[in-house]
């Protein structure tokens, strides 16, 4: 495993966890209407933790040969890339409209609920382009 | 794909310059809900999506290298993050301005996701215009 693929293996394991959390605070909070703090906690430690243990992963040579980065990697980075930014554009298509339905045509939402959508859409960035570099260089080991 | 990039760059800024001026004009007469009609010129933009059809390439001769291939991808990057930026801007900038307690009418949410849409056009063509710009006399 190069470089590449252990910054996207940490940072796919990393954004999942994030969201996961701010998943469940969120419908504690708008379900149950409840703050669990606890879980805030618990949540933040977690970050820290797989913050420090990717960091050291990434940067820790598993192998005398492994290259930081080639011609190939840089291909593959850049295709998902582009798989990430398309993603986020058909999910903030698919959450407004979903909005729109929803509230109906004259309602209206807090401001705080367009932070949470831009929240969401950068997880969920980083989220496809991780899974895309590591689909990508499943599909092209045999070239690797 | 110059030819095409500049139709975008001209049909977006009359666009946006039309619209902007309709909704200046009718926010004095009309109002806040119904002053939206003057967006209804940035539908002047997808002029730019018909370039493609008057400049067609030319049968027989190689018409793209790799130069172009990377240029393409720079400019389509350039476009993807100049309309995330935007998207982020106007998520953000309303909880600041009103307060996170605002709340904003549901009919503006599609003009975001337009937005974007025609930010990522614009920015894709400057961007191919600036880069074969820096090339001289090699582009044509």
């Amino acid at each position: 495993m190069n470089r590449t693929q252990k910054e996207a293996m940490c940072s796919l394991i990393f954004f999942t966890v994030t969201l996961v959390f701010v998943l469940l605070i969120l419908a504690a909070r708008l379900i149950f209407k409840k703050d669990i703090v606890y879980i805030t906690y618990f949540m933040l430690a977690t970050i820290a933790i797989t913050n420090v243990l990717g960091l050291l992963y990434v940067l820790r040579k598993q192998s005398p040969r492994e290259v930081i980065t080639d011609e190939r990697d840089k291909l593959i980075k850049l295709k998902a890339l582009f798989a990430s930014f398309i993603s986020v554009m058909i999910l903030l298509a698919a959450m407004l409209v979903t909005l729109r339905i929803a509230v109906g045509m004259g309602g209206s939402i807090g401001v705080w609920l367009l932070t949470l959508i831009l929240f969401v859409i950068s997880i969920a960035a980083a989220i496809v382009y991780s899974a895309a570099v590591l689909i990508l260089y499943l599909f092209g080991k045999s070239n690797a | 794909m110059q030819k095409i990039a500049w139709v975008f760059v001209i049909a977006i800024s009359l666009a946006v310059i039309l619209s902007a001026v309709a909704v200046s004009a009718l926010y004095a007469r009309v109002g806040m809900p119904k002053v939206s009609a003057g967006f209804a010129f940035l539908g002047i933009a997808g002029i730019g999506g018909l370039a493609p059809l008057f400049f067609k390439k030319d049968k027989g001769r190689v018409t793209s290298d790799e130069r172009d291939k990377a240029i393409e991808h720079r400019s389509a990057l350039a476009g993807f993050t100049a309309a995330y930026l935007l998207v982020g801007l106007a998520c953000m900038v309303p909880f600041f301005v009103y307060g996170p307690h605002a709340t904003v009418q549901i009919i503006w949410l599609p003009m975001i996701f337009m937005v974007a849409g025609i930010a990522h056009y614009f920015f894709y063509s400057v961007a191919i215009l600036v880069q074969y710009g820096r090339g001289g006399n090699q582009n044509e």
